[in-house]
């Protein structure tokens, strides 16, 4: 990783050779507002202020900046501009309740910070609450108290000052699945069985072999497979807790540059131990660094590593689970020994794996005699959800048929294949994609197992 | 800008198109007007593939901020990604006008010239965005780009290396060294830049398809076939014509003498009209047979696409049906044979450019036309054999194989499927 003196000026190279980079710019100055550089920051917010003027994200970043300069005065006249806006942001908010405090007006500034946790609750700042005498998520005290019913800690149950509240945002589960419930994928359950539960239940034996625990494990692969079905049924298997982390989390990091956020969550998941720590879509969190639109990604993405590297936390007992659908679009750095060093393909559902799952899914509905091996004959390349649906369809065809003749039949073989026919499997966009990548940019053999499954089809 | 144009903006960088329109739509259910959800949207609708939406949503930015500069420049590649150069060529001149300084403007301009067939304005525009920005690799890939369609492929490498120094991972670069070195007929070098063109970015179908190029010119008679393609190519419009009115003459030439030739020369001749059949023939269908020895191969069976694959079946089944119908015209002496034999040869060109159109209601028309075809002149086979010289049977065959002919000629003929 860049020392961020070196990013600074990779960033200034870069710029001097088009100065009309925006995002370019913005980021340039998000780093050196990150390091406490203002004054240069405040140029290049200028600077990048007047390619696009009215940008309230760039104009909020230009207040965040005066009030780290101690400009207040400038500071107030951006965030009383952002203010009188309709579509104000919880920043914006946010930025006046700091000023308002500074000012001595304490009264106004926890009606703002409540206004901007209106707004958006993921905008809660435990420093400024704290400095408010009110908690983080707008109640009456800092003592938790109050604390807006929010169901804290829903794993131990124990109260916990220290955690802010968008890391629980996210609820601890215990999973009932395990992989009894996982249809077909005899080798990837094999697969995650040395892998991962092994080591987990002899770590002695493992350490003894030379063989390290830690780090974490990546699973790629069509969606809808059920890559998160079967960290759930992982996280069953072993009676571990499972804290799942989707999409939008990561995004909300993104935008907030929460690396902190992820901090209380690896803790969260440690305090939960034993645990699997589930990142759905995890390509988000590491996307190659030609792919940064926003300027606080770097340090998120590396708070990251060092969390799952152990390097800020001990990570006995924890699991890290990633899935992606798109691993080529995962920053390399994410793959280094000690990170996602395992790296698991998860196929479409199989054949038996597909009656397995037409089964699940059929169970509790109003179903005939169904023979399903043959319906997950005609099935191939469907994903497991393209089977639920596939079961959804045909549930609905019969509901209609039923309200038109008054008559309830059950569903049975032949409704299923004619939904078959109709439904297009969706794997077959993914493989196009990922055949490509296997092809062409097939370094080391990581893709090794995509082209092993093109080729038996 | 509000927090959902931002989640919008990353999900866009991160390649997550289809979630980045919903939440333009919605941020653009507030403010229908918002110029920048509006040029996102149409962005991510291009890259879904979704060409009309895209223009739809282009559209609206430029409605709703004409003055904006990247509305015009976002109208301009959603045009120039439906192939529509000529307002792809306005749409951008418009951005270059606004913001005469952003090289990456010009770069776009540049390309959209070069492919609607402008190659020295493509040049001269790509040459203006250099000054600008001289550190920028793309734009002197293009640079070559605009002097390999200018046929001047020395300064074409020279440009795509320069461009290499600057940015080692420019994809475009790498396969315009690969075109280049088609051109020069060094189809093995072509190779290596095509396959370092698909690591730097795998899903360059350009690249794709001079890979499959370099790959089937490793049999010596595609080899040959791409040098006179490239020969072709490489001659201007008019001396290009004079070639093809040149061999027509040639054959009306040989064939008035045939009739009159005595032994020796009329078989010469006979060859001759053969070779020449099997070669026009192989211009047009090469490309499915070949594939079809390459997939004889683990890359190629691989690297050749769904459409490719169905093509190179039907198309060999053709030429199997064809060989052995000529065998059946060598045992028995029949015309039923030989018709046969004529009729599902020139099949073949036609099949080649259904698989090669893009899926539509023209394909399956086509299609449906081929398969119609070729049904009724096999069955005036059919009738031919079984009655021993149906007049009947003749003329729907001929007929058939008439219907052929004027489709490959329509097809190819105007230029309706551009050979890459
Ligand atoms: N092998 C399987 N057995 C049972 N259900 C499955 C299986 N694979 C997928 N599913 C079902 O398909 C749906 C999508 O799976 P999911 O795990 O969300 O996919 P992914 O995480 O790969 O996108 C889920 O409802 C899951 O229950």
């Amino acid at each position: 990783m860049l020392p961020a003196d070196d990013t600074v000026r990779a960033l200034r190279e870069a710029l001097k050779v088009s100065p009309d980079n925006l995002p370019l710019r913005r980021h340039l100055a998000e780093t050196l507002r990150g390091l406490g550089r203002f004054d240069e920051a405040e140029k290049e917010y200028r600077e990048a202020l007047r390619a696009s003027p009215r940008d309230p994200a760039l104009l909020l970043a230009l207040g965040i900046v005066f009030h780290g300069a101690g400009k207040r005065d400038q500071a107030l006249v951006v965030a009383e501009d952002l203010l009188s806006r309709d579509d104000a942001s919880a920043g914006a908010h946010l930025l006046h309740a700091r000023l308002l405090l500074d000012a001595g007006d304490p009264a106004r500034a926890i009606r703002r910070y409540r206004q901007a946790l209106d707004l958006d609750p993921a905008a809660a700042d435990p420093d400024l609450a704290a400095r408010l005498g009110i908690s983080p998520d707008g109640g009456a005290d800092a003592d938790g108290a109050v604390s807006g019913g929010r169901a804290r800690n829903a794993a131990s149950g124990e109260p916990d000052g220290e955690d802010d509240a968008r890391s629980e945002v996210v609820d601890v589960e215990r999973p009932r699945i395990s992989f009894a419930d996982v249809g077909g994928m005899e080798d990837l359950k094999e697969d995650i069985r040395m892998k991962i539960l092994h080591p987990l239940a002899n770590p002695g034996l493992f350490k003894a072999y030379g063989k390290r625990i830690g780090g974490g494990i990546l699973l790629y692969g069509p969606p809808g497979c059920g890559k998160t079905h079967v960290a759930r049924a992982t996280a069953g298997e072993v009676k571990a807790s499972f804290l799942s982390i989707g999409l939008h989390e990561v995004l909300d990091m993104w935008i907030g540059t929460s690396e902190k956020n992820l901090h209380l969550l690896f803790d969260r998941a440690r305090r939960a131990k034993p645990c699997v720590l589930f990142f759905d879509e995890v390509d988000a969190l590491g996307a190659r660094r030609s792919d940064f639109h926003n300027a606080g990604g770097r340090q998120i993405v590396n708070q990251f590593l060092a969390e799952l590297d152990g390097s800020v936390g001990d990570n006995e007992g924890v699991l890290v689970l990633g899935a992606t659908n798109a691993p080529w679009s995962m920053d390399s750095a994410f793959r280094r020994p000690g990170r996602f060093d395992r790296i698991l393909f998860v196929p479409p559902p199989d054949r038996d794996a597909r009656a397995a799952i037409l089964r699940l899914h059929l169970r509790g509905k109003p179903a005939g005699e169904v023979d399903f091996a043959g319906v997950a004959e005609k099935t191939a390349g469907f994903s497991g959800a393209d089977l639920m649906a596939l079961v959804e369809a045909a549930v609905e065809g019969k509901l209609r048929e039923a309200m038109r003749t008054g008559k309830p039949l059950p569903i049975g073989t032949k409704d299923l294949l004619a939904e078959a026919k109709r439904i297009r499997p969706s794997t077959k966009e993914w493989f196009a994609t990922a055949r490509n990548y296997a092809l062409h940019a097939n370094e080391s053999g990581q893709y090794d197992d995509i082209l092993k499954y093109l080729e038996r089809r | 800008m509000g927090e959902r144009f931002e989640r919008a903006r990353l999900l866009f960088g991160q390649g997550r198109f289809a979630l980045a329109e919903k939440e333009l739509l919605e941020d653009l259910a507030d403010d229908p007007e918002d110029r920048d959800a509006l040029a996102l949207l149409a962005l991510a609708r291009s890259n879904l593939g979704r060409r009309d939406d895209a223009l739809g949503a282009a559209r609206a930015a430029v409605r709703a901020a004409p003055d904006w500069d990247w509305a015009h420049y976002v109208l301009a590649s959603v045009l120039y990604d439906r192939d529509e150069y000529a307002e792809a060529e306005e749409a951008v001149g418009e951005a270059v006008r606004l913001d005469p300084e952003y090289a990456d403007y010009r770069r776009l301009q540049a390309a959209i010239l070069v492919e609607s067939g402008e190659p020295a304005k493509g040049l001269a525009a790509a040459r203006v965005g250099m000054e600008l920005d001289p550190e920028s690799a793309r734009l002197r890939a293009i640079e070559g780009l605009a002097l390999h369609h200018l046929n001047r492929p020395e300064e074409a490498a020279h440009s795509f290396r320069e461009a290499l120094a600057l940015d080692p991972e420019n994809a475009l670069a790498h396969a315009g060294l690969g075109r280049v070195a088609v051109r020069t007929g060094d189809h093995r070098g072509a190779e290596d830049h095509y396959r370092e063109a698909l690591r730097a970015n795998p899903g360059y179908e350009w690249a794709r398809a001079g890979l499959l190029d370099a790959l089937r010119a490793r049999y010596p008679v595609y080899g040959l076939l791409l040098r006179f393609f490239e020969w072709m190519r490489s001659l201007p419009s008019g001396a290009r014509t004079a070639v093809f009115i040149g061999i027509y003459v040639l054959a009306q030439v040989a064939r008035k003498t045939s009739t009159s030739a005595s032994g020796a020369t009329k078989t010469m001749l006979q060859a001759f009209f053969v070779l020449y059949g099997v070669f026009a023939l192989l211009t047009w269908a090469a490309d499915p047979l070949f594939n079809l020895l390459l997939r004889l191969r683990r890359e190629g069976r691989l690297l050749l696409d769904e459409d490719e694959t169905k093509a190179s079946n039907a198309v060999g089944a053709l030429l199997a049906g064809a060989a052995l119908a000529g065998v059946g015209w060598l045992l028995w002496r029949r015309d039923g044979w030989w018709m046969a034999a004529l009729l599902l040869a020139l099949a073949m060109p036609s099949t080649t450019a259904i698989f090669a159109l893009r899926k539509s209601w023209v394909r399956t028309g086509a299609g449906i036309v081929v398969a119609g075809t070729l049904l009724a002149g096999l069955s005036g086979v059919a009738m031919e054999l079984a009655s021993g010289g149906s007049v009947g049977g003749t003329l729907l065959c001929l007929a058939a194989i008439v219907v052929f002919v004027l489709g490959t000629w329509i097809i190819f003929g105007l230029g309706l499927l551009r050979r890459r």
